[in-house]
C-alpha cells in the first residue's frame, strides 16, 4: 500500500524536525552572541523557512513524485548521481548521529544521571528503531499524537513561571549594535531552518506535494510563534545566565512554584523533549534508510532500520566524543555545511534538469 | 559497550534470520556491513581509541574556516 502523509502530518513532522532539538539548544546558542536583543532572533526564522520553502517548492515543481536521491540519480546519472547520494548520505548519517547524541546526552543529565550514556542511548536508539521497521506513516501519526499534549502542557508551564519574568533583561536593545543580533541567527538559519529540508526525501510519499512550500511556510511561522515565546521567556526569566547553561528552558519549568504543592513541574517538559526529540532522530533515521535504500535499489527499510540504528547508536558516541564536539559542530562546522548539502545540491539537481532537460 | 554491542547484534541476527536468509544477497551485504561497523565502532570507543582517531577532522578543516569567515563578515 502507498504511503500518504498529510499536510497535518507533514506540518506536525516539519515543526518537530526543528524543534525537537530547537527548543533544548537555540535559546543556549542565541545567549552566546546577545542577551538583551535574543527576543528578536527567532524572527529571523521565518527567512529560512522562506528559502526552504522556496528550494522546496523548486524542487517539487522540477521532480515531481520524486525523492532527492532518486532526482540526483535521474539527473545527474548514475556515477555523478551515486556520488551525490553518497554525500547526502554522510550529511544525513552526521546529523542523524548528533540529534541521538544530544537526546541521550540530555536524558542522562536530566533523568539518570548514574546511568552510562551509551546504556540511554541504546534504549532510545531501540525505539527509534522501531517507529522506522514501522514506516514513515506511524511516525507520523505520532506526531500527530504528540503534537496536542505538547501543545496543551507547554503553554500552562510557561503561563506558570511567567512571574519570574523580568522585562529590564532586555535593556538597553541594540546596545551592542546589528552585528551580534546577525552572528545570532546564523545558527538557527543554516542549521535549523535547512533541516526542514529532509523532506524532500519523502515527496513521493505526500498526499499533497504541491502544496510542499505552502506547507513549510505554515510549519515555520509555527516554529517562529514558539520559538520567540520560549527565548523571550528564557532570557526574561534567566537572564545573562542563560549564556552558561546546558539546558536553560529546563531551569525556567524547574523554578515553578505555586503554594506547597506545585513544584517539580519539570518532569512534564523533559517527557514533552523526549517524545519529540525521538521523533526527530526517528524522521531523521527515517531519511537515512530511505536514501541508503535508493542508493543500492532495496525492496525496503525493513532490514536496514536494525542494522542502521546500531551504527547510529555506536556513531552517535564514536564521532562526538562529549557535547563539546557537539556544541562546535553545530556552531562552527554545520552552518555551511548545512548550507552547501541541502541547498547546493537541490539547486544544482534544479539547474541540471532544466539546462539539460530535453 | 563492545560487550554490549556484540550481544544486541547476536539478538538482531537471531530475530532477523528468517527475513536475512529471504533477502538478496546485496540487503545481506549491507546488513552485515552495518553490523560490522557498529561493532567496530563499540570496540574503538571501549579501548578509548576514539580521541585519537579525530574522525570529523575532514569535515572540520572543509566548513570551519568558511563558517568562520561568515561570523566574521556578520
Amino acid at each position: 500500500m502507498q504511503i500518504q502523509i498529510s499536510r497535518v502530518q507533514l506540518i506536525t513532522i516539519l515543526v518537530w524536525v526543528v524543534l525537537g532539538t530547537g527548543i533544548v539548544t537555540i535559546p543556549a546558542a542565541i545567549a552566546q552572541f546577545t542577551i538583551h536583543d535574543a527576543w528578536m532572533i527567532p524572527l529571523f526564522f521565518l527567512f529560512g523557512g522562506g528559502g526552504v520553502a522556496l528550494v522546496a517548492h523548486l524542487f517539487m515543481k522540477t521532480f515531481p513524485h520524486q525523492s532527492l536521491a532518486q532526482a540526483a540519480e535521474n539527473s545527474l546519472g548514475h556515477i555523478f548521481g551515486s556520488g551525490l547520494v553518497i554525500w547526502i548520505l554522510i550529511w544525513l548519517y552526521l546529523a542523524v548521529t548528533t540529534i541521538a547524541r544530544e537526546l541521550s546526552a540530555f536524558a542522562t543529565t536530566v533523568i539518570l544521571p548514574h546511568t552510562p550514556e551509551y546504556v540511554i542511548s541504546a534504549f532510545n536508539l531501540f525505539v527509534v528503531a522501531y517507529l522506522v521497521y514501522l514506516g514513515l506513516e506511524v511516525i507520523a501519526r505520532v506526531n500527530e499524537f504528540i503534537t496536542p499534549l505538547v501543545l496543551i502542557s507547554v503553554p500552562i508551564l510557561f503561563i506558570l513561571s511567567v512571574r519570574n519574568f523580568e522585562f529590564e533583561q532586555f535593556l538597553p536593545m541594540f546596545a551592542d549594535g546589528m552585528s551580534p543580533i546577525a552572528r545570532a541567527a546564523v545558527v538557527q538559519l543554516l542549521d535549523y531552518s535547512l533541516e526542514m529540508l529532509i523532506v524532500l526525501q519523502i515527496i513521493p510519499t505526500l498526499e499533497s506535494p504541491q502544496t510542499i512550500g505552502k506547507d513549510i511556510l505554515i510549519a515555520s511561522a509555527i516554529i517562529t510563534g514558539i520559538l520567540s515565546l520560549i527565548v523571550t521567556l528564557t532570557v526574561g526569566i534567566v537572564g545573562p545566565s542563560t549564556s552558561y547553561l546546558n539546558y536553560p528552558v529546563l531551569e525556567i519549568v524547574r523554578s515553578i512554584r505555586i503554594g506547597k504543592f506545585i513544584e517539580r513541574l519539570d518532569t512534564l517538559y523533559v517527557m514533552g523533549v523526549v517524545s519529540t526529540l525521538i521523533l526527530k532522530v526517528a524522521m531523521f533515521h527515517y531519511c537515512l534508510c530511505d536514501t541508503w535504500k535508493d542508493l543500492f535499489h532495496l525492496s525496503s527499510i525493513r532490514l536496514l532500520a536494525w542494522s542502521g540504528g546500531l551504527v547510529v547508536w555506536t556513531g552517535s558516541l564514536f564521532l562526538f566524543g562529549n557535547m563539546a564536539d557537539v556544541y562546535h559542530f553545530i556552531m562552527d562546522t554545520a552552518p555551511i555545511y548545512f548550507l552547501l548539502t541541502m541547498v547546493g545540491i537541490p539547486l544544482l539537481l534544479i539547474a541540471t534538469q532544466k539546462l539539460f532537460k530535453k | 559497550m563492545s560487550e554490549m554491542s556484540i550481544l544486541f547484534a547476536l539478538v538482531l541476527w537471531f530475530a532477523q534470520r528468517r527475513q536475512l536468509r529471504a533477502a538478496p544477497i546485496r540487503e545481506r551485504v549491507i546488513w552485515y556491513a552495518m553490523v560490522g561497523l557498529a561493532i567496530s565502532f563499540a570496540f574503538v570507543i571501549s579501548w578509548h581509541l576514539a580521541p585519537n582517531l579525530q574522525p570529523l577532522a575532514w569535515i572540520d578543516r572543509l566548513f570551519d574556516p568558511l563558517t568562520h569567515k561568515l561570523y566574521q563578515i556578520l
